[in-house]
């Protein structure tokens, strides 16, 4: 593991970058991460597997957490369901002489596999990951049980970035996709449902700018 | 059909259908655990821990119930 807790660090890490807290005159902050966090500028204690030397996590992205609102609904409903499920069972379709411990057994399989449920949308969402870097930008994809998919592109071959914001949940909670054009074979990235798309947009934009203007 | 006075064939069929199902669900608790250590070398940040911690906890919670099961049933 490679994460730190250490409040000296943190406001060192802080000021080692005072002057760099500006990109292409966009301000970024400095955000501490907690279990939920969807959107975090520069963050402290974020680390990833082919990160180089000296490059710095700018923006880390989930998808929006209101996303997770349908899941998390029929989860609720799946808790209070043997409420009802069992004395519907017992009053109605007349099965109250099964024993004791079948029912022990059914109930408590129905919460293990209602907080498996719960566990593996957290998962689908926990691991789906944008990060934007001062050299380029990372899609980490969680999209089922045993398969991943880590995708980058660097700013230097990025042509175009746009994005869309449409629905009414899109905004209510300023989330939308983000769409990356990149040159040659690299494939093109998307980045769905993250937080502030316009700021994100206007991030990558001008770090794309600033490369360029390098090269 | 009166079920306390099923067959005890019948109630071992139960038996075994009730293990195997809670069985591969096992399976699939001990999966999680496995994809959660995968992509714990891909990112690595701070609440990670927390995470690690309930996954485990639904293996261990499934394993026992499947011993649960084998013991009562």
């Amino acid at each position: 593991m490679m994460q730190s807790n250490d409040h000296s660090n943190y406001h060192a890490h802080q000021s080692h970058h005072h002057n760099e807290d500006k990109i292409d005159d966009i301000p970024l902050r400095y955000d501490r991460m907690n279990l939920f966090t969807c959107y975090a500028e520069r963050p402290f204690g974020v680390k990833f597997e082919t990160q180089h030397q000296g490059e710095e996590v700018l923006i880390f992205m989930r998808p929006h957490w209101a996303i997770n609102i349908p899941w998390v609904i029929f989860f609720i409903f799946l808790i209070f369901a043997p409420l009802f499920i069992v004395p519907f069972s017992i009053l109605v379709i007349g099965v109250s002489d099964i024993p004791f411990k079948y029912y022990v057994v059914g109930i408590a399989f129905w919460y293990l596999a209602t907080f498996g449920y719960a566990l593996l949308n957290f998962t689908l969402w926990y691991y789906n990951l944008y990060i934007v870097t001062n050299e380029r930008v990372i899609d980490i994809d969680f999209l089922q049980l045993l398969y991943k998919r880590f995708s980058e592109a660097r700013l230097s071959n990025i042509e175009d970035v746009t994005y869309t914001a449409g629905g009414f949940f899109a905004a209510l909670f300023n989330y939308g996709n983000i769409y990356i054009q990149t040159a040659g074979q690299v494939t093109n990235f998307e980045f769905d449902y993250i937080p502030k798309p316009a700021h994100v947009m206007k991030v990558i934009g001008g770090l794309v700018r600033k490369v360029h203007h390098k090269t | 059909m009166d079920i306390p006075n099923l067959s005890i064939l019948v109630q071992a069929g139960v038996k075994i259908m009730a293990l195997v199902g809670i069985g591969l669900y096992v399976i699939f608790a001990a999966i999680m655990v496995r994809q959660e250590h995968l992509m714990d070398k891909v990112i690595d940040e701070t609440f990670e821990p927390v995470f690690r911690v309930l996954v485990a906890i639904h293996l261990i919670a499934a394993i026992g119930l499947w011993i649960v099961a084998f013991v009562i049933l």
